[in-house]
């Protein structure tokens, strides 16, 4: 297998408050061990640090170890574990999603629960709590894949979304081979 | 006329300004079959002279080709064509088949007005719109050795290609 010859691959994750220098500390452990990042999301949500990457090479043990006392340096938690296998041939989202309306509890559970009923699976979702408007707003954005029908799904968000009070689009992502 | 392979990023030739074509010379209508040649030998619905190697302001796009029907002019080899008015905004997930292994959102002008010169040595000013705008202004935007990887803001943007 093409991942053993070049080394397993570990999901690591890392969480805590935010405050310079923890990509630096995490980072600077992996390299200073021969370990290749391949992937990293990183953003702050509200004042968190949030950090997933992938990292190819090294003993799983001897990163744990050296990145929980790089975390704890910066005051982080990391955790790690073995990486799924990526799909041979993998999946475009092909339909992107978009909500908004006054907030309330449950757009988010109301939205993926239903897309995940009809088969769709969702590849990105971020949302936002708008505070200043004239009521506090949730704004979502999905992309996910979906070969189901395509008016089963579309009723069947605009039936959520008046039932919620939030606006639901279904748009199509298409692509451009140039 | 043959069909060129396909010059792959980080290849120079991707970042270099392109010349100003002669339509006079043979060298040009060479370019241009080779460009129709190896776009139909792809699913794409433009290329540019620098991805076959031939650092010459000329492109070949072919909207016809949109999965779905929009509008278009037919297929079209312009040489030395230029965006004089662009307006409005369009976001497309957008692939290249020099950078054959992403896809990225990119926010371009929806409609823009191109001035070019035809094979046949016709100037020519015209009107594009949606899709075949988006067509037009990656081909272009090659001719000046800019790719859509430096329109996006993001490096989360870039989404694995896949079926």
């Amino acid at each position: 297998m093409e991942s053993e010859s070049k080394g397993s691959v570990h999901l690591v994750t890392v969480t805590g408050p935010d405050r310079p220098g923890i990509i630096a500390a995490i980072s600077g452990v992996l390299a200073a061990e021969g370990v290749d990042i391949e992937d990293v999301s990183m953003t702050r949500l509200s004042g968190n640090f949030a950090m997933m990457l992938l990292a190819r090479g090294g003993g799983r043990e001897t990163i744990r170890q050296r990145l929980e006392e790089a975390a704890a340096s910066v005051g982080v938690k990391i955790h790690l574990e073995e990486s799924a296998t990526p799909e041979a041939v993998s999946e475009e989202a092909n339909v992107f999603v978009s909500a908004a309306g006054p907030n309330r509890v449950g757009i988010v559970a109301g939205l993926s629960q239903l897309l995940a009923a009809h088969g769709a699976n969702i590849h990105e979702m971020t949302t936002r709590l708008l505070h200043k408007t004239r009521v506090p707003v949730y704004l979502v954005r999905i992309e996910a894949r979906f070969d189901g029908d395509w008016n089963a799904l579309q009723s069947a968000l605009t039936e959520a979304g008046r039932t919620m009070g939030v606006e639901v689009r279904l748009d199509p992502l298409e692509r451009a081979d140039l | 006329m043959a069909v060129r392979p396909i010059i792959l990023y980080p290849d120079p030739i991707l970042r270099a300004q392109a010349r100003d074509a002669n339509v006079c010379d043979p060298q040009t209508a060479r370019v241009v079959a080779d460009l129709w040649d190896t776009l139909d030998s792809h699913t794409g619905v433009g290329i540019a002279a620098p991805q076959i190697g031939e650092p010459l302001r000329i492109i070949a796009v072919d909207a016809t080709r949109a999965r779905r029907p929009v509008p278009n002019h037919g297929r079209m080899a312009l040489i030395n064509p230029e965006v004089v008015l662009s307006e409005g905004e369009i976001a497309f997930r957008e692939g290249c088949m020099s950078i054959p292994d992403f896809v990225a959102h990119v926010t371009r002008a929806r409609t823009v007005v191109i001035s070019a010169v035809l094979p046949s040595g016709e100037p020519t000013t015209f009107v594009a719109e949606g899709f075949e705008a988006v067509i037009l202004q990656h081909e272009i935007d090659h001719l000046d050795g800019v790719l859509f990887i430096d329109r996006v803001r993001s490096a989360r943007d870039l989404k694995p290609r896949g079926r």
